[in-house]
Parts: C-alpha cells; sequence; structure tokens
C-alpha cells in the first residue's frame, strides 16, 4: 500500500492539495482539494474532486467551509486537475466544474 | 522553474502520524463515525480517514510527502542559516527550539524566528506544545527542475 501526499503550491495564498492512495501500483483512492487560504490564515477548501466510494465527484465550497455544490464528473488525473487550476484558478469557484 | 521537496517517512514516523490521528480523533471508530456522518462535508476527515484506514492496512506501507513550489518565494525565505537548520535535523534529532540553539551555538529568537519561515514552507513540523515544542524534519531530498 502506498499513501502519496501532496502540496502544490499555485500562488502564495492557493494551494492543491492531493492525496493519493495505490495497492499495486494502482490509484484505489484519490482526493485533489484546491485552497485558498482564509482571512485568519488557515487552509479553506474551495473545490474538490475525489473517487469516495468509488464514485468520481467534484465538490464546491462556500467562504464558510460549507459544501454548496456536489456533482459527478469523470475520473480526472492529476496532471488534467493542474491544467484547470493553471488556467481558472480562483474562477473555478463560480464555474459548473463538473462539465470541463 | 519549480521546487520539489520530497519527504519519506521511516517506520517510526509512520508510528508518529497514527500517534498524531489518535491525538486528533481518538480512536479510528471515532472518526470511522464522523466520516460516515459528514463525509464530503470536511474533506479533512475523509482524508485522514483514508489515510488511518490505509495504514492499519496488513502489510507495507510507503507513506511519502511532496510539497511542489511554483513560484520562487521560497528563495527569499532560504538563508544558509537556515539551510543549516534542516540540514543538522536530518541527521540529529532535539528536543526543543531551545536545544537545537544551542547545538548550533545561535540565538535562541533568531533560531525560533527561522523555525516559523521553515514550517511556513512545510520544510519542518513542530511536534508537541508551547516551550517544548520539537522541530522536525522528515525532508528526504529537495529538487530543483525547470518547469514544463
Amino acid at each position: 500500500m502506498e499513501i502519496n501526499r501532496q502540496r502544490i503550491w499555485i500562488h502564495k495564498d492557493e494551494i492543491l492539495d492531493t492525496l493519493e492512495i495505490k495497492k499495486d501500483g494502482r490509484i484505489k483512492y484519490y482526493s485533489y482539494t484546491y485552497k485558498i487560504q482564509g482571512k485568519q490564515g488557515s487552509w479553506q477548501p474551495a473545490v474538490r474532486w475525489d473517487n469516495l466510494e468509488q464514485s468520481p465527484h467534484v465538490d464546491r465550497y462556500d467562504d464558510n467551509n460549507v459544501l454548496v455544490e456536489q456533482k459527478p464528473c469523470r475520473e480526472k488525473p492529476l496532471k488534467e486537475i493542474m491544467k484547470l487550476i493553471n488556467i481558472f484558478r480562483r474562477n473555478l469557484m463560480a464555474m459548473d466544474v463538473s462539465e470541463l | 522553474m519549480q521546487t520539489e521537496i520530497l519527504k519519506s517517512f521511516s517506520g517510526e514516523q509512520i508510528d508518529a502520524e497514527k500517534r498524531r490521528l489518535e491525538l486528533k480523533y481518538e480512536s479510528f471508530e471515532n472518526l470511522q463515525q464522523r466520516f460516515s456522518v459528514n463525509k464530503c462535508q470536511h474533506p479533512d476527515i475523509v482524508d485522514d480517514y483514508m489515510v488511518w484506514k490505509a495504514l492499519l492496512n496488513e502489510g507495507d506501507v510507503i507513506l511519502t510527502e511532496k510539497i511542489i513550489l511554483k513560484n520562487l518565494d521560497i528563495y527569499l525565505m532560504m538563508s544558509p542559516k537556515r539551510m543549516e537548520i534542516i540540514d543538522y535535523l536530518v541527521s540529529h534529532s532535539t528536543k526543543s527550539i531551545k536545544e537545537l540553539a544551542a547545538d548550533l551555538k545561535r540565538d535562541y529568537k533568531n533560531v525560533y524566528d527561522d523555525i516559523k519561515a521553515l514550517e511556513k514552507f512545510d520544510l519542518l513540523d513542530l511536534e508537541g506544545e508551547g516551550k517544548m515544542r520539537r522541530p522536525t524534519t522528515k525532508i528526504h531530498s529537495i529538487m530543483i527542475k525547470p518547469d514544463r
């Protein structure tokens, strides 16, 4: 079993936290969470892709860390997520990310 | 240009990771209960649950962490003295920041400021509470790569 965590700094107040759990080299679980630094300095989730219970989906959160939307979306590799984040950045929070 | 900091966890550090989760949630069953009630409302709970579940798995577990810095801010923060702290902590353990300052024959306040700056970029961890906070690092390598 392999547990790989990554923190990718997009900008000084934007990060992507990733978690991949692999078994026999295959990803069993992933989560890619785009976070924004709040006023108190803590990292708040804004958009998150994961395949919890084998159901790939995307979650959107508001400024108070409350889950406001959950939509199914096809599995996306980290490379694709990075591309989306680099293009859209904070605009992702107002977009229908499941359609991208 | 991007900087990649790779951290690898020894068996002892994997045990420390389990203890960190125990401290946060008391028990795996407690976390499991919170996970089943909250699910995606609290992403950290979901990830902690998945990690703890994997750590409880029979057989070998490899735990790695990577920090990727896409901007160059880290170089504004880095200095020979701060690199010296990382270098020292890779091969030595210390009980507190005070002890580290004494080992490095440096002023406590300056070492404290350096530790806080390094912690901001996840280059160091501070374990414990109050004045007895113990600086540690799990850094295995630091790589500078062209951004492709």
